[in-house]
């Protein structure tokens, strides 16, 4: 079990060690000054200067390597180019919102897809089934932006029911909640399908095995077996969905965060790259890539903790 | 970040505050402030830089504006603007073209313990500048000379009519405390102010979110009308309608086609309210590119183009063409040019210079207006037969196109959309057209003798009749080089609240402080 | 050749077999239908459109649907519905033109990983799983930092983004393949690696892959409108579907048909390949697995 820990985790970092590698090439390839390139228009000498010195960009390249690493395992991101504010604050300020966001747009998807999961596994080829087979591979086509821009329109702007931009105000929860909900919608409509075939599937299988079968001999009423047997087997391998899901989520925030005006990653990420903040654009873009490939190794840890038979085999 | 620098400065000085009143023989009720209220005003873009020597501008001006002292502010009188002694001095007067004395009111406290605002940090304040990313704004500056603790002279190397305007009332007038910056890496600021004196204290800045400012107890000065200020970041001017049209905010600036509909119907309780912009835009052309070198295709395209139809295009039709740089009620205003739209004189003007295929790269920031615009001169030069490829850029590749210092775009730069802004002088915004801008901001790359000649000579004249006559011949002169196709000075709309009466400086940005209830 | 007569249909059995299971398939037919409207339009769009989707009149902009303007006009005037069926072609062409190249790039990492050795197949391992950790827009967002927007940076990233794929696919077919007692007796002959790779191996791990390249069209398509979307794309006037959601989220409450128009056509093609790939691939399944 440790070992397989280990050797999980361990292939993600090498992942993030071979992203960062790769981060830090392109900007030697491509053609021109860094310190130009990532300082853009407003570079006046003195920043350019001090860009030189604080990147170590007349080291050579071995060194340079060297001291991008020392630096990013301190924790240090390098400093905003503007504000002069430490990257990593300000990934660290941004984060929460993305995570929170994430976390809300699952829990749309889990909170229709696994009813509608369920639903179609006990009652197999009736009309919800077919209709959520359609759904499921439907939704998860359907850019998030697309949605983001419908849901705008249709609630915001034609109803007057919710708030257009903004995470809302701070330290009021129940105004924040409220902001949360398109945007989370927008995220987690396209694992909505995933989900509930998932549930499905998998509850297809626990609803044939022995135990559920004992107790549906027991007589217990069928809502009972779902929910305190099969369901917690069953959602076991919609764990393993948030690993696959994370990097299509935090792609998708990119755009929900843009479009609702939220503060995130992915909006700091845009925001940076507009105006070349070079630093902080590389801050978010380690940060989500550490967040991917963590995930991973993470998830496969959990089913392996949690499913009995997995552990057995490990 | 700032956490209520102010409250342990307000509870300390509250005493000092009492026996001021009498001293300034000011009324009590002043004392107190404003009554209540809380105003949401949308920013933009985030601060990045309040020091105002590299600041870059936007809200940072706002709360430069609201929470640091300065000598004087601009005030507009009838269509044009003027400066006018500010809350935080008992005098300030031109003695002599090149002298302007002053004399601080006493018992003005810096937060923190930087102490009274002195003319000491007058002069360090001023004089920093030169050294400043702002250089430009004091083009004459000599220095400062302290004469006692609240009183000096501001020595001129030569008369410069708009040393107010651009200068002193203006945001790189304001004033920051000596004792605080010198302590500071580099001697400069960035998004924490180092001491502040004004109406409004900034007291709260949740990067890319907002940044909250509170009447300053202390202020014994013009009474604000609101309690707290916030300005909320929303970066998308359409999702800043949006909020405000959700009552999320109660001042944003709009979209000319936002300003177009609420022309004809505005939300309950809204206002619209135009502000003559300090922009001017035009469409630039490289006199030294292999393809427009012949001075008859530069005029084909002056004249080829349709600039009713951008304006109906892409400002909603709110906007007015342009015949010149300098905005109306400045000094220099032009209302008419040498040519007009005319697709036959153009194509007669091509077919004359022997050129034919023309095909052609038009860059733009990448901003929807911008390129909704460049799509009508795409049509508008197809109809001619020239070819033209838009090219969106971000800001940062876009800054750096005619600049020789950045590599080598600027030799195969051949047309873009411009936009610059102002202070009300027309000196600020002719400046960039020298001779020693070429391969700077001079991206059209040509300089004539009497235009430098002229320069010089519009700096130190004082007669407004002469140095309008002065700036009118210089635009002449751009307009005859064939480099420039006037559009327009963008106006500026905000949408607001009924209940609030927004104040502006010269360049447009919202004055907190002198921001009012109806 | 027992392998490769397994992953290759023969042609027209399979066909056949194939027409009738879509025909009996419901979803199948509509996502056919779907693409078939799509493809059409990518095709004929010139001939088809009812208006020039570039020419601008300024004095209709901003008219609602009505029967002149099926999805109404744009903020200068022209047809929305000619810019959409536009639209298709610059869609399609830069999905099945970057699907293509990745395809390429993809199959010859894949084979060289999976043939060559194994530090080699290590290290190109490494890299794949490396890029695809990032997430794909936040990838085209470093890109566009670092080289500019533009159609090639766009181009670029979805190359970048869909290679490795392919690569991890093909590389796990040519390992089975290489060790197949097949190809073991074949190279026992004497025959070259290159030769081992064109004739034996490549034939049979074309086919499945076409099959899954198709299905990442609608993704492409909704990647390139989304960096579009974030003005980082293909340069006006053309009418890129992200262009016209983009220039209709400026002009929401002004045009709100601007929006419901642009994002029409994203939903139609994402749902008609969706539908028909997943049917596909369930018909197909049996062969792809022991492929992929």
């Amino acid at each position: 079990m440790l070992l397989y820990a280990l050797q999980r985790t361990g292939l993600a970092i090498l992942i993030c060690i071979t992203s960062m590698v790769m981060l830090f090439s392109a900007l030697k390839l491509i053609p021109g000054d860094p310190a130009t390139i990532m300082l853009g228009a407003r570079a006046s000498a003195e920043m350019k200067a001090r860009i030189t010195e604080e990147l170590g960009l007349n080291d050579p390249i071995p060194v340079q390597l060297a001291t991008f690493f020392g630096r990013i395992l301190q924790g240090n991101l390098g400093t905003d180019m503007w504000s002069q504010r430490p990257v990593t604050q300000i990934v660290l300020d941004n984060l929460p919102y993305t995570l929170v966001l994430i976390a809300a747009g699952l829990g749309w998807a889990a909170l229709i897809g696994i009813p509608l999961g369920c639903y179609s596994a006990i009652r197999r080829n009736s009309f919800i089934d077919k209709f959520t087979a359609v759904i499921s591979v439907g939704t998860i086509s359907i850019p998030s932006f697309v949605v983001a821009i419908y849901l705008i329109l249709f609630f915001a702007i034609e109803l007057g029911w919710l708030p257009v931009i903004g995470a809302g105000e701070r330290g009021d929860y129940l105004d924040q909640a409220v902001h949360l909900i398109m945007p989370a919608f927008a995220l987690g409509l396209g694992w909505v399908g995933y989900l509930s075939r998932i549930v499905r599937a998998s509850m297809l299988e626990v609803m044939g095995e022995n135990h559920i079968r004992t107790a549906r001999a027991f007589g217990l009423p069928e809502y009972r077996i779902v929910k305190s047997y099969a369901l917690r087997i069953a959602i076991l391998p919609t764990i393993t969905l948030l690993a696959v899901a994370i990097g299509g989520l935090l792609s998708s925030a990119v755009f929900v965060e843009a479009i609702f005006a939220r503060p995130g990653i992915g909006k700091l990420i845009v925001d940076a790259a507009n105006m070349r903040n070079f630093p902080v654009v590389q801050g978010g873009v380690l940060t989500t890539v550490a967040l991917f490939a963590l995930a991973m190794p993470i998830s496969d840890i959990l089913i392996a903790w949690l499913d009995p038979r997995v552990r057995a085999t490990l | 970040m700032i956490r209520n620098g102010l409250s342990r400065r307000a509870l300390l000085k509250s005493a000092a505050v009492a026996s001021a009143v009498g001293l300034l023989g000011i009324k009590p009720q002043q004392v107190l402030s404003a009554e209540g209220g809380l105003l949401k005003v949308r920013m933009e873009a985030d601060i990045q830089v309040l020091d105002p020597g590299y600041m870059i501008g936007g809200s940072e001006t706002s709360i430069q504006y609201a929470c640091l002292p300065r000598l004087a502010v601009p005030v507009k009188k009838g269509d044009t603007w003027d400066w006018a002694p500010s809350d935080y001095v008992e005098k300030i007067t031109q003695d002599d073209p090149t002298h302007i004395s002053f004399t601080l009111k006493p018992g003005l406290m810096w937060s923190g313990d930087s102490g009274e605002v002195t003319a000491e940090d007058v002069k360090f304040s001023l004089e920093r500048m030169l050294k400043s990313d702002w250089a430009a704004r004091y083009p004459t500056l000599e220095r400062v000379d302290v004469t006692d603790k609240l009183s000096g002279v501001i020595i001129l190397k030569s008369p410069f009519a708009a040393t107010f305007l651009m200068g002193i009332a203006s945001e790189s007038g304001s004033l920051v405390p000596k004792v605080a910056v010198e302590k500071l890496p580099d001697q400069k600021f960035t998004t924490e102010l180092p001491g502040q004196c004004g109406p409004y204290s900034m007291t709260e800045w949740t990067p890319k979110q907002r940044v909250v400012l509170k009447a300053n107890p202390d202020w014994r000065g013009t009474p604000v009308a609101f309690q707290e200020v916030q300005f909320i970041n929303i970066e998308d001017t359409k999702a800043a309608e949006l909020a405000f049209e959700a009552g999320e905010v109660d001042v944003t600036g709009v979209l000319p086609e936002t300003a177009a509909r609420y022309g004809k119907g505005m939300p309950a309780g809204t206002k619209l309210t135009g502000v003559p912009g300090p922009y001017y835009t035009w469409i630039g052309l490289n006199t030294e590119h292999e393809k427009l070198k012949d001075i008859r295709v530069r005029k084909a395209i002056q004249r080829a183009i349709d600039v009713k139809s951008i304006l109906d295009a892409a400002y909603g039709g709110v906007a007015q063409p342009a015949h010149g740089i300098v905005t109306e009620g400045v000094t220099g205003h032009r209302t008419t040019s040498k040519y007009s739209y005319n697709p036959d004189q153009a194509r007669a003007l091509l077919a004359e210079a022997g050129v034919s295929d023309l095909s052609l790269e038009f860059k733009t920031l990448n901003e929807a207006y911008r390129v909704t615009a460049a799509q009508v001169v795409q049509a508008n030069l197809a109809d001619v037969g020239i070819k033209v490829d838009i090219i969106p850029l971000d800001s940062g590749p876009f800054w750096n196109l005619g600049l020789e210092s950045k590599g080598d775009e600027w030799k195969t730069l051949q047309m873009w959309w411009m936009r610059y802004r102002m202070s009300p002088d027309p000196s600020d915004g002719i400046q960039w057209f020298l001779k020693n801008q070429v391969g700077v901001w001079n991206w059209e790359r040509w300089s004539d003798p009497e235009f430098e000649e002229l320069w010089t000579k519009g700096l130190s004249e004082t007669d407004p009749a002469k140095r309008n006559a002065i700036y009118l011949r210089m635009q002449e002169i751009m307009e005859d080089t064939g480099a420039y196709v006037w559009i327009t000075n963008d106006p500026l709309s905000y949408a607001h609240k009924e209940s609030v009466v927004p104040g502006f400086d010269t360049g447009g940005e919202i004055l907190v402080e002198i921001t009012k209830k109806a | 050749m027992q392998l490769s007569e397994a992953v290759l249909p023969a042609a027209p059995g399979a066909l056949t077999l194939f027409r009738r299971r879509l025909a009996r398939d419901p979803l199948a037919m509509l996502g056919l239908t779907l693409v078939a409207i799509v493809v059409f339009c990518g095709i004929f769009a010139p001939w088809i459109v009812p208006y020039d989707p570039f020419k601008l009149s300024i004095p209709d902009k901003l008219q609602p649907p009505s029967l002149t303007h099926w999805f109404g006009t744009d903020n200068l005037g022209r047809d929305i519905f000619s810019r959409i069926i536009m639209g298709s072609r610059i869609a399609l062409s830069v999905g099945i033109s970057t699907i293509g190249i990745a395809l390429c790039i993809g199959i010859s990492l894949g084979l060289i990983a999976g043939y060559g050795p194994r530090w080699l197949d290590n290290f190109l391992m490494l890299l794949f799983d490396s890029v695809y950790s990032f997430p794909t827009v936040i990838m085209g967002l470093t890109v566009a930092t670092l080289l500019g927007a533009s159609v090639t940076t766009l181009m670029f990233v979805v190359i970048l983004v869909q290679t490795p794929a392919y690569a991890r696919l093909t590389r796990t077919a040519t390992l089975s393949l290489k060790n197949s007692e097949y190809v073991q007796a074949i190279r026992s002959l004497g025959a070259s690696p290159f030769r081992i790779i064109a004739v034996h191996i490549l034939p049979n791990v074309v086919g499945p892959l076409l099959i899954i390249a198709s299905m990442d069209i609608p993704s492409v398509v909704a990647l390139e409108a989304g960096l579009t979307y974030l003005g980082m794309g293909i340069p006006p006037p053309a009418p890129s579907w992200g262009r016209i959601l983009q220039e209709g989220y400026n002009l929401i409450r002004e045009a709100p048909w601007m929006v419901v128009a642009g994002g029409i056509p994203l939903i139609i093609t994402t749902l008609g390949f969706t539908f028909l790939g997943e049917s596909l691939r369930d018909m197909l399944d049996p062969r792809l697995r022991r492929i992929v």
